[in-house]
Parts: C-alpha cells; sequence; structure tokens
C-alpha cells in the first residue's frame, strides 16, 4: 500500500507515493534518480549513503522514507554550489583522495557535515568525523590529507 | 521486507493506543539502526511500524532534583555532546563516544539500544554501573524497572510488545565518583562490542576505594554487574595483589560464548584485564602501585 511522503530536497519540495519499506536511500535512488548516496552495505556500517537530513549526517540506509516527512534532507548533488564543496573537490583532486569513487559521496559528505561543525578542526577529529566511512583503495590517507587542506582553506587556519 | 502498516503519532498516548490495539504484530520505530536492518534480514514480521520520532518530550535530558531524567529518543550523538551529562553523568559520555561510528550516533537512540537488549550494548552497560532506573508506560499503567532487572537475556527484555520506554533515571549520588569505559571491538569504529566495561568508583582517603561498580557486556547472555569483584573492592586499599584478585572474580563472573566477534576464553581473560586496568587507571596518581 503506498504512502504519500512529502520532504524538502536539496532545497526544493518533493512529493512522492513510497511503499512503508522503503528506505530514504530506496527513495532517493529510485523514485528520485539521485544517485549520489550509495548501496555499500545497507545496513549502516560503511557510510556510502550518508545525506544530511536536517543538518546532521546519517545513513540513509537506515532511515524509512516515511520518517523524513516535513524534513530538510541533502544530497552531495544540493552542495555543489557550496564554498566547502568546492574547497573538498579540489583538494580531493589534488591529494587523490578518491579511486573508484565509490566511497566519496559519503565521504564528501561527512566531511561536509564535519566543516560545517567543526571550529578547530585537527587530524584526530578528521579521523573521527570519516570513522564511519569505509574506503577499499585510497587507504584513507589522501582522504585525511584532502579534509585537512579543505579545513584549513575553509577555516583560514594554518594547516 | 513485507509490505506493512505505518504510523507515526505525534504524543506519547496516541503511540501507546496503537500498541495497544496492535499487540504484538507492531514494533516501535525510533532511531532504526537495529530495527532497520532486522526488517531487511527479515527476523522480524511486523505488520505494523509505529515510529515514535515525533514525540518530542521523549528526548528531552534534564536534572529533577537528585535525579538525571533521559528521554529514550535521546539520540547517542546528544548524550556525547550534552553538558549537563558531561557534568552529571560522564560515563554516558565516554560509553556514548564509543558506539558505532558518528552518522549511526546521529541516529541511534538511548532507548533503542536499550529495548534491542544486546548482551554487548555499549549504553546498557554504562547505565547498568550507573544503577539506572527504567520507567516503562502502557496504555493502562507505568511501573518502575530497575535497570539490573531488566535483561533477561539475548535481546530478550522486561518490556512487552504494548509498552514503551518512556524515561531513564539516574541517581546522582555522584559527588568524588570517577568513572570509565572501555570497549574491545575488532576495530576502532562500526564495531560491535567482543567486551565492553563500565567502571565507577568512589576514592576515599589512603588510596582506599570506598565502593565501586562494574558492568560487563558481551560477555554473558545479558549485560552483567561483576558483584563479585565490586564487593571485594568495598573499604579496600588499592594494590596490585587486589587488583589482580579483583580481575579474577569479575572473570568469574562471567559466561561468555564462542562467537564470530571473539572466543569464549578470550573475552574471559579480556574481561577481567579490562577491569583491572580500569580500576589501576581510575587510581593512578592517588596512591603508589
Amino acid at each position: 500500500m503506498l504512502r504519500e511522503l512529502n520532504f524538502k530536497l536539496n532545497g526544493r519540495p518533493v512529493k512522492l507515493l513510497v511503499k512503508p519499506t522503503a528506505t530514504l536511500l530506496d527513495c532517493l535512488r529510485d523514485y528520485l534518480n539521485i544517485l549520489s548516496p550509495k548501496r555499500g552495505c545497507e545496513e549502516g556500517d560503511c557510510g556510502a549513503c550518508t545525506v544530511l537530513i536536517d543538518g546532521k549526517a546519517l545513513n540513509s540506509c537506515l532511515v524509512l522514507g516515511l520518517t523524513v516527512e516535513g524534513r530538510e534532507v541533502i544530497t552531495l548533488e544540493g552542495i555543489l554550489d557550496s564554498d566547502e564543496f568546492g574547497k573538498l573537490r579540489d583538494s580531493f583532486f589534488q591529494r587523490h583522495a578518491s579511486q573508484c569513487g565509490f566511497c566519496t559521496p559519503g565521504m564528501i559528505m561527512a566531511a561536509y557535515s564535519f566543516l560545517k561543525s567543526s571550529p578547530r578542526p585537527s587530524r584526530d577529529s578528521v579521523l573521527r568525523a570519516i570513522s564511519g566511512n569505509l574506503c577499499r583503495c585510497t587507504g584513507y590517507q589522501s582522504i585525511i590529507e584532502a579534509i585537512m587542506d579543505a579545513a584549513a582553506e575553509v577555516k583560514g587556519a594554518a594547516r | 521486507m513485507k509490505d506493512l502498516n505505518y504510523s507515526s503519532p505525534a504524543s506519547l498516548d496516541k503511540a501507546l493506543a496503537i500498541l495497544d490495539e496492535c499487540g504484538d504484530r507492531a514494533r516501535i520505530l525510533a532511531g532504526g539502526t537495529d530495527l532497520i536492518p532486522a526488517l531487511r534480514r527479515e527476523r522480524l514480521w511486523p505488520d505494523h511500524i509505529v515510529y515514535i520520532g515525533k514525540i518530542k518530550r521523549l528526548a528531552r535530558i534534564k536534572v529533577d532534583g537528585k535525579m538525571l531524567k533521559i528521554g529514550p529518543l535521546a539520540t547517542i550523538a546528544e548524550l556525547e555532546n550534552s553538558a549537563v551529562i558531561a557534568k552529571k553523568a560522564p560515563l554516558i559520555r565516554f560509553a556514548a563516544a564509543e558506539l558505532g561510528g558518528p552518522a549511526v550516533r546521529n541516529l541511534a537512540t538511548i532507548g533503542g539500544n536499550l529495548i534491542n537488549a544486546s548482551p554487548a550494548a555499549d549504553m546498557a552497560c554504562a547505565l547498568l554501573a550507573l544503577n539506572a532506573n527504567l520507567t516503562i508506560r502502557s496504555k493502562t499503567a507505568t511501573r518502575e524497572v530497575p535497570i539490573v532487572n531488566f535483561f533477561k537475556g539475548p535481546k530478550l527484555a522486561d518490556i512487552a510488545p504494548n509498552e514503551i520506554l518512556a524515561e531513564i533515571s539516574v541517581p546522582l549520588d555522584g559527588a568524588g565518583v570517577l568513572s570509565k569505559f572501555m570497549k574491545l571491538g575488532k576495530r576502532k569504529s562500526l564495531a560491535i562490542s567482543v567486551v565492553n566495561c563500565a567502571i565507577t568508583v568512589k576514592p576515599g582517603d589512603g588510596g582506599l576505594c570506598e565502593k565501586a561498580t562494574i558492568a560487563l557486556g558481551a560477555v554473558a547472555p545479558t549485560p552483567i554487574r561483576a558483584f563479585d569483584a565490586e564487593r571485594l573492592l568495598a573499604g579496600a586499599k588499592i594494590t596490585d595483589e587486589l587488583l589482580e584478585l579483583v580481575a579474577e572474580k569479575a572473570a568469574s563472573c562471567t559466561s561468555a560464548i564462542d562467537d564470530i566477534r571473539g572466543e569464549a576464553w578470550y573475552r574471559k581473560r579480556m574481561a577481567g584485564q579490562l577491569v583491572k586496568n580500569g580500576i589501576k587507571e581510575l587510581f593512578a596518581g592517588r596512591n603508589d602501585l
């Protein structure tokens, strides 16, 4: 039995008819063609599906679609014009922080959320910020360096 | 998952009314970090999901006289970042910091951790060491359950399908109490505990331990208190010899099994080690060891 779902996606209102069993990840990928969040583990253990809901980074595979009624969802598609994303995009490129790219949207969303909330990022706090995101390619060091670079740029702080 | 009904009541009374009608055909959804994977793996077959996330008063954290009152919907991240928790019951913050990963902590709730009743539950271990009290409500009744009586077996707790955990109360008699939470896992994040341990101690004069509480997880069918080890510590002077005895006693309280995360002998030994090291660190600088 389909149910109506209304929420805000990347700044615009959307209205869907969804199954109660659909997760937010299902809604984004299968109903809305938002393909940046990935199906990694679908049990909250890899972070490839990370999106922001009301400003908080969450695993969209664990969120039932109907529970985002009236709330604000932001995906990678929605932050492309932001200053933070610009710096992350450049630093990920410079540091080779993306190889196959599968973890990258989730990493960027985690990093974006971190940059938004962290007054004085340190290496330890960067490690913690991405501790919910698995990467099989890079060995993480390039990702950490990229986020540190972006943080320094965004915060105007010394690296 | 098979198809199901979905409700999102805005009040506790409405939620309880729905549960009363549905009985064991309904499941409560809060954060969903345990429920959603269980539904996807078809370990559960509810007809009806009752989402309680809109009941804002269940998310409050406040001090009420000598008790710290925590709503079941307080997320692990909120507990980790709460100034009230840091000041009044830092053990809760220590445990919260170890649970899952950042995105899981933003979603998972303390109530969910208790209701899921995993023997390895991190918040449950901390609350057990803090002698928390649980207020459980149904449409027609309210009852209080000390947490030490709440867990009945792996994933089994003293709560009926038509009941909701409405509040978690922690007694605040903690002046001079030190606490520590230790988690052994196969990795530093996104890990289910292989062994976890929550300790509170009240140091007295002259390197004495006035009293202590020790909770251990993933070493028995439920999170447990190591009462025998606590008794050894009460009123005792902390020495290396005593700590060895305490470690042995703590290990003897356990009844660990082999599973995919670790073997029984290892968990038993680590339980003793965590307790020994934890108490040692808490007393470091207060006497000569």
